[in-house]
């Protein structure tokens, strides 16, 4: 089992490596020179070279990697020059917002997700099971940003249950402003849960000992709960791990909508003013977070279901 | 006897098609749409940036099926031509990373060793990646537009396919009709472009369902926050954009062009449920 976690581990540097490499290495090869983007048409060639110089893009592509790995590790991100402030505190400082906003989306999904994947599974092939469907996949494909202004019109300016945007201070007020992005970040992932729950309960309710289950003449609720979920739970962390990186895309275009000044609006701004350090440790931040995230789950696989433990035969 | 045969045959089949409801509903629907945006042009009943004040902010009607916008440009007009430039390039790119990444991932799956270890963390990686922040960042480089949009998604778009294809060439390699086009003499590329690819590019193709949709609400959504389709041009993403300051007083600029978007990526999503139902029923998966 050690081995399996060092292998597992080290696949995850690799791929943050691969990741710094892959954000570092855009900036240089996608077309389009940077710096004249950046200055505009009216930039001289010796702004563009001189702008070019002090961000260390004329130097061989080997260093600037090296130097940019070395930042990335040792957490000096270096200096935004749109905001003239450090990048790590720049994102200290906004991180809470968007974390705040994730978690609770992920929240409002699961709150409405598992009993609707229970009810799907439940009734599989019936119409109710048909109807969930239908609703989740229209939910998945609505943007977050045309949910997220409707919700805004009927809750916030119609009803003034809630603010319209911004984010509110204290603990009341964080979850009031995030409630509305919430329902629009956890309706767009709710599709995801429902359908990988569902496949994985039925799967689940298929199988002997859920039989031998009944026979023994347990509640529904007591299957369900005790010997149902518990199995079948792991598919559906596993996938929420992978869309991670789809909730991060939602929060990034939800925190524009609601204004709320989070990583995503960071990371707007930072393209809008072309601050490329700062656009490039913020991708690569966010794609740690996921890579992080998706060896988290593949270890806590390995510790609570011993089945899936390397070198364990499970037939 | 003939006849009962008959019944049978036409009872199944009617079940069948009811049971496969997903594709039906979803071809109509992607249908109805693609033929209207890909006639945009005659259907449209005004030019989509046709300014014309004295008319501003109507509600739906007759004459305005999806109401004006603050100078007066008729929504729906705009919208098929929004949907078209949508359509157009989401299929582009989509399928641009289909290709490309089917076909890496069978090369690679074939090949094997290290060339395959390699891409298989490439595509790993790419696919860790958060999808929107990698577009905005190709964006921040390219510049505000449709283009730096379009090569942003292609850059992450291959990489599922390639990790799908490789997955299935990992294991068609070990099927004895790929073994033996060695023994027959073929060529690598033949193997792969006749024998291997048309049995695993199914797999890819029900995928791309998932990855239209997806697509689809990037594009808007950058188109959303300005950094896609430049003015006067239009897509759904930016003339929903257009109504967020009138939401109180004319609801319909955000919320209609927006339900043709979800109606858009409903449709796509059917057919892709109702092609894995149709592969289930008979076994295929």
């Amino acid at each position: 089992m050690t081995g399996y976690v060092a292998r597992r581990v080290g696949v995850s540097l690799i791929q943050l490596v691969l990741l710094s490499f892959f954000a570092f290495s855009l900036i240089h090869f996608v077309p389009g020179n940077p710096v004249a983007t950046m200055l505009g048409p009216r930039a001289t060639p010796s702004e563009i070279r001189q702008i070019s110089d002090s961000l260390g893009l004329n130097q061989p592509l080997a260093k600037q990697f090296g130097l940019f790995l070395g930042h990335l590790v040792t957490g000096h991100f270096g200096t935004s020059f749109t905001f003239s402030q450090s990048i790590s505190s720049l994102i200290a400082q906004r991180a809470v917002p968007s974390l705040a906003l994730i978690a609770y989306g992920l929240i409002v999904a699961l709150v409405l997700g598992v009993p609707l994947a229970v009810a799907s599974a439940l009734r599989a092939e019936r119409p109710l099971d048909h109807g969930i469907r239908v609703f989740t996949t229209i939910s998945f494909a609505m943007p977050t940003f045309w949910s997220g202004l409707i919700l805004a019109v009927v809750f916030a300016l119609k009803l003034h249950w809630l603010p319209v945007s911004g984010y509110g201070s204290g603990f009341f007020g964080v979850v009031q402003s995030l409630t509305l992005p919430a329902i629009a970040l956890g309706l767009s992932l709710l599709a995801v849960i429902v359908r990988t729950l569902r496949t994985s309960i039925r799967h689940v309710l298929s199988l002997e000992y859920i039989e031998a289950a009944n026979a023994r003449g347990l509640s529904t609720r007591r299957i369900l709960t005790r010997h149902v979920m518990r199995n079948a739970v792991m598919p559906t962390i596993t996938v929420l791990a992978v869309n991670v990186g789809f909730l991060i895309g939602g929060t990034v275009v939800l925190e524009q909508v609601f204004q709320i000044p989070g990583l995503g609006t960071l990371l707007f701004q930072a393209v809008e003013q072309r601050d490329y350090p700062l656009v490039e440790t913020i991708a690569v931040l966010a794609g740690a977070v996921v890579v992080f995230l998706n060896l988290a789950t593949d270890l806590m696989q390995v510790v609570l279901d011993p089945r899936v433990r390397p070198g364990v035969r499970s037939e | 006897m003939s006849n009962a045969l008959a019944l049978v045959r036409s009872r199944r089949w009617s079940i069948r098609r009811l049971q496969n409801w997903e594709l039906t509903t979803g071809f109509f629907v992607v249908g109805l749409l693609l033929v209207a945006s890909l006639l945009a042009p005659y259907l449209a009943p005004y030019p989509p940036n046709q300014v014309n004040v004295l008319v501003a902010l109507q509600g739906p009607s007759w004459h305005h099926w999806m109401g004006t916008d603050f100078v007066g440009r008729d929504v729906w007009s705009r919208v098929l031509f929004g949907l078209r430039i949508d359509v157009l390039i989401v299929a582009l790119i989509t399928y641009l990373g289909l290709v490309v990444g089917v076909i890496i991932g069978t090369v690679s799956g074939y090949v094997g060793g290290w060339f395959d270890a390699i891409v298989g963390r490439v595509a790993d990686t790419v696919v860790a990646f958060p999808f929107i922040v990698l577009v905005l960042a190709v964006v921040a480089i390219v510049g505000p537009g449709l283009k730096g949009v379009a090569i942003g998604i292609v850059i992450v778009g291959w990489a599922l396919y390639a990790r799908l294809a490789r997955a299935e060439m990992l294991s068609l390699r070990e099927q004895p009709f790929i073994m033996s086009t060695r023994a027959l003499g073929y060529s690598h590329l033949r193997t792969i472009f006749r024998h291997a690819l048309p049995n695993l590019v199914r797999t890819s193709l029900v995928y791309s369902t998932v990855d239209v949709v997806v697509n689809m609400l990037v594009l808007a959504g950058m188109s959303y926050l300005g950094l896609g389709q430049q003015a006067p041009g239009a897509d759904l993403g930016s003339i929903i954009a257009s109504g967020q300051g009138y939401l109180l007083s004319a609801w319909w600029i955000t919320t209609l062009p927006g339900a043709v978007l979800v109606l858009f990526g409903f449709g796509v999503s059917l057919i892709g449920d109702g092609i894995t139902r149709g592969d289930l029923a008979q076994g295929r998966l």
